[in-house]
């Protein structure tokens, strides 16, 4: 089933994105009365119908385990799940499917890297370097490692629009940096990052980056290639996917080099109490019966994304949060946390003597759901001098209503505060 | 129109204006001197921060009581009113007054619309929170942060 959008398979006309609404169940109910407007993507994004339908189709008809049987059922789990990676494969532009490991998620695939990459070449003369805006899951991996190694976390600087600056991160990197690990996207605030010139400064140095690219997927086309970064993490539940499914990317020399992570089946061609040979990428990385309704759905997310046009997907969202930045500017009191100058698909802000709690139970009261508090970026927080803030993030099946809602919303906590 | 009065009234319960008054103009905001009793309560979730100082005197009356912190219009009005409450009181009268009413707060809704809680109108003024239960932690933080100071534990959090 296609996106419902265009009769045609082929990809949406701008104005037609208010169709494909309809796609999505979870946003088509009440909450508390009101019609939901649903501005929490950035936590997560809700499925359509097509991704639903593919889980379920998978569950009822395809299910067993993957490689192992000869059987009909494991053949077809199999090709289920080796025809996603290879869709992602594709969705993201990397050379091969050696490059695309299945993981739980985002968390994981920077806890594979941490484990397996970093943690082998540390030594308290060593480094690694993150920035001020990174979310928690790229922050305490890299801390946990260095606290066992005795090695640096060093931290690049932000301003006070809420951006990476850049020259600063660049000037930190030397020969004892290991890696390089940065967001694409802030998932508090929305600015997006250099990462042209940061990775080629880093690769000057012969030093590899991670990507956090959680929040920029389903925003914005990644060429993996031509980013040229040298791993790339994301999840399935932030791009229309199921939760519990995600993706590490890595360049293949690189992980040829790098030792499996976890142990168990299917990551390994022979196992003796002399020693086990490991099973070749992408497997080496993929211990234990993996996620397969995860991947199901996940690839169904990507082909409806692909379906949408990511270049159309991009102008959709930035209309919009371009209309939610104009409209918050004209409420007294609020005050808008982050002003990267290239943002994405979220605004965070505040309004004066409103703790963000409160704002998200009274907009809540009337069917609007936001995301409040610290945003798993407590550092970010802490630089603005801010216990929280409000977030609002969008996605592909949010319309111009949805913001004159939220607007409006806003007006009801000024009253009761007032 | 239904819709409307009823939306409203449970927003009004939660934010009534006694909340509204203590979370602007919190009561015993700030540090107490001669080396206070101190704990903290965090709510990890939302990074509510409370910090709690406890004088207590040799007849084991709770003698000095405030706090610090930060947090949503309920925890500290919350914390304000406990502060007002507890004064005053013995320690064992405190302590069993902020289990009870963590216990109440935690307890489904009364049938009875305006039940008393508690022996206080405006204690009873978080009863609100009852319609809200993400909302309740914020109410019962600071209370549970003060049992933490009168057992000597110096951090405590929501979450267990």
């Amino acid at each position: 089933m296609n996106p419902s959008f265009s009769e045609k398979n082929e990809t949406a006309d701008i104005g037609e994105f208010g169709l494909l609404r309809k796609d999505f169940p979870t946003i088509n109910q009440e909450i508390n009365e009101h019609p939901l407007v649903y501005l929490d993507s950035a936590a997560s994004s809700q499925m359509p119908q097509q991704v639903i339908d593919e889980i379920s189709r998978y569950q009822s008809q395809d299910h067993s385990n993957v490689h192992r049987g000869i059987h009909t059922l494991s053949h077809r789990a199999t090709e289920v799940y080796e025809t996603s990676r290879q869709n992602i494969c594709e969705f993201i532009n990397a050379k091969n499917t050696n490059e695309i490991i299945f993981t739980s998620g985002t968390t994981d695939s920077i806890n594979l890297v941490a484990h397996s990459y970093c943690k082998p070449k540390l030594d308290p003369s060593k480094k690694i370097l993150i920035s001020h805006l990174e979310h928690h899951s790229n922050i305490v991996p890299w801390q946990l490692i260095c606290e066992q190694t005795g090695a640096s976390l060093i931290v690049a600087p932000i301003d006070n629009n809420g951006q990476i600056i850049t020259e600063q991160l660049i000037g930190m990197i030397d020969s004892n940096v290991v890696l390089v690990a940065i967001s694409h996207i802030s998932n508090a605030l929305g600015s997006v990052t250099s990462l042209n010139k940061i990775i080629d400064a880093a690769h000057q140095h012969e030093v590899p980056v991670l990507v956090d690219g959680a929040q920029a997927v389903s925003h914005m086309k990644i060429d993996i290639q031509a980013l040229n970064a040298d791993f790339y993490a994301f999840s399935g539940h932030k791009m229309l996917g199921p939760t519990g499914i995600g993706i590490l990317y890595g360049k293949e020399h690189l992980l040829e080099d790098m030792p499996p992570y976890q142990g168990g089946g299917d990551m390994i061609l022979e196992v003796k109490f002399t020693g086990t040979v490991y099973n070749d990428l992408p497997y080496k990385f993929e211990a234990g019966t993996p996620n397969i309704s995860g991947a199901a759905g996940l690839g169904a997310a990507i082909d409806y994304l692909n379906q949408a046009g990511m270049h159309n997907i991009e102008v959709h969202e930035n209309i919009l949060l371009n209309k939610m930045i104009t409209d918050l500017q004209t409420i007294d009191g609020v005050e808008l946390i982050g002003r990267a100058e290239n943002q994405v698909a979220v605004q965070s802000f505040t309004i004066k003597d409103i703790h963000s709690h409160d704002i998200g139970t009274i907009l809540d009261h009337q069917g609007i759901a936001i995301r409040t508090g610290h945003h798993c970026a407590m550092p970010v927080m802490e630089f603005f001098g801010l216990p929280g803030t409000a977030r609002a993030s969008l996605s592909i099946y949010n319309n111009e209503e949805d913001v004159d809602r939220f607007i409006k919303g806003l007006d009801k906590v000024i009253e009761i505060f007032a | 129109m239904k819709r409307d009065n009823s939306e409203n009234k449970s927003l009004k319960e939660l934010y009534r204006q006694l909340i509204i008054h203590h979370a602007k103009n919190p009561l015993n905001f700030g540090k107490l001197s001669n080396n206070p009793i101190r704990a903290e309560g965090i709510n990890p979730l939302c990074g509510d921060k409370i910090r709690i100082y406890l004088n207590i005197n040799e007849a084991d009356t709770i003698e000095g009581l405030t706090f610090e912190g930060t947090g949503c219009a309920i925890s500290i009005a919350s914390a304000s009113l406990m502060t007002t409450t507890l004064r005053n009181m013995k320690k064992y009268q405190a302590n069993q007054y902020a289990l009870n009413l963590i216990s109440n707060l935690n307890e489904p809704k009364s049938q009875e619309a305006g039940q008393l809680m508690m022996d206080s109108q405006e204690i009873n003024a978080l009863e609100g929170v009852k319609d809200f239960p993400s909302r309740i932690k914020c109410a019962t933080l600071s209370w549970q942060t003060f049992i933490s100071a009168l057992n000597n534990k110096k951090i405590t959090t929501t979450e267990k």
